[in-house]
C-alpha cells in the first residue's frame, strides 16, 4: 500500500506538445523522447534534432524537431520540420511549423510555409512562400503512405 | 516602426500624410514615407517606407523597400526589401536581398539572391517560377 502511494505521489514525467509529422494531429510526448508512434495515425514520429552535414537526397526528411543545414550541407527533399536553420541549401518543398531562419550564405529552392522566417542578407529564395503567425497544418485522416524517409 | 528617418538614416522629403489617399503613378527620386493609402503603382530609384499604419495596394519597383505596415501588391527592388515585425504583405518579392522580422506576415512568390535584383523587368517571380519548374524534380 505504502509504495502504491509512493507512486501516486511520484511527479509525473514533464511531457511537451508536438504535431504528427505524418498527420499533423497533436500529441503529447515525453519530454527527453527522441521518437514515438503517433496515438492518431500510429505511425513513427521523430523528435529528436536533426543536423545535416553533407549532400542528401531523400523523397521526405521529417522531425518535429529541428534541422540544420550546415554550411556546405544540402538537401533534396520534402521537408517537414518544426523549425529548419539553412546555412547550406535546401531544394524541395518546406513546411515548418515554427520558424525558418536562413543564413547569408544559404539558399532554399521549392515552396514554404511557416509561422516565422528570418532571412539574412544574402539568402538566397525561390518559390512561393506563406509565412504566417496564426500558421498551423490541417490535420488529416488519410492514411498516409508507405515513404523513404529519413534515419 | 519606422521614424521619419527611416531607421536607416535616410530623410524622406515625401511623406503620404496618415490620412492621405493616393491613387495613382508615384515617381521619385530620393525617398517616400507613406503613412496613409495608396494605390496604384510607385517607382523610384530610391528608398520606399510604409509606415505601421500605412496601406498599400500598389506594384513597387524601388531601391530600398520597407514595410511596416500594410502592402498588396508586388515588390522589386534592386537592392533591398525589409519586412518588419508588423509587416503584412500579399504580393511577389524580387530582390536582391530580403529582411524578414519575426512576426512578419507574407503570402507570395519570392525570387531572392544577388541576380534577383539586377535582371530587371525579366525578373519577375512567375518568370523565375518558370526556371524552377523546368528544374528536374524529385
Amino acid at each position: 500500500m505504502a509504495g502504491d502511494q509512493s507512486r501516486l505521489d511520484a511527479p509525473k514525467p514533464e511531457t511537451r506538445e508536438v504535431l504528427c509529422t505524418h498527420c499533423d494531429r497533436s500529441i503529447d510526448i515525453p519530454a527527453t523522447a527522441m521518437s514515438v508512434n503517433c496515438r492518431h495515425c500510429h505511425r513513427r514520429v521523430i523528435i529528436e534534432d536533426i543536423r545535416i552535414k553533407s549532400y542528401h537526397a531523400v523523397m521526405r526528411l521529417a522531425t518535429a524537431g529541428l534541422v540544420e543545414v550546415t554550411k556546405r550541407a544540402q538537401i533534396v527533399a520534402q521537408v517537414r520540420v518544426n523549425d529548419l536553420v539553412v546555412e547550406g541549401g535546401v531544394k524541395g518543398d518546406v513546411t515548418a511549423v515554427g520558424s525558418i531562419s536562413i543564413g547569408k550564405k544559404g539558399w532554399i529552392q521549392g515552396d514554404v510555409n511557416c509561422r516565422t522566417l528570418i532571412v539574412q542578407p544574402g539568402a538566397g529564395l525561390n518559390g512561393f512562400y506563406r509565412v504566417d503567425p496564426t500558421f498551423t497544418p490541417e490535420p488529416t485522416t488519410a492514411e498516409v503512405e508507405q515513404e523513404d524517409e529519413f534515419l | 516602426m519606422i521614424d521619419k528617418a527611416g531607421g536607416n538614416g535616410n530623410n524622406f522629403t515625401t511623406v503620404i500624410g496618415n490620412d492621405a489617399t493616393f491613387k495613382g503613378e508615384l515617381h521619385f527620386e530620393k525617398g517616400v514615407r507613406v503613412d496613409g493609402k495608396v494605390e496604384g503603382k510607385i517607382t523610384t530609384k530610391g528608398h520606399l517606407a510604409v509606415s505601421q499604419g500605412g496601406k498599400l495596394q500598389a506594384d513597387v519597383s524601388a531601391g530600398n523597400i520597407v514595410v511596416d505596415g500594410q502592402v498588396v501588391g508586388n515588390l522589386n527592388a534592386s537592392e533591398k526589401v525589409e519586412l518588419r515585425k508588423t509587416a503584412r504583405l500579399k504580393g511577389d518579392i524580387v530582390a536582391a536581398k530580403l529582411l524578414v522580422a519575426e512576426g512578419a506576415a507574407f503570402t507570395g512568390h519570392c525570387s531572392v539572391g544577388p541576380d534577383a535584383g539586377k535582371s530587371g523587368g525579366n525578373a519577375t517571380p512567375a518568370n523565375r517560377m518558370t526556371e524552377k519548374e523546368a528544374l528536374p524534380r524529385k
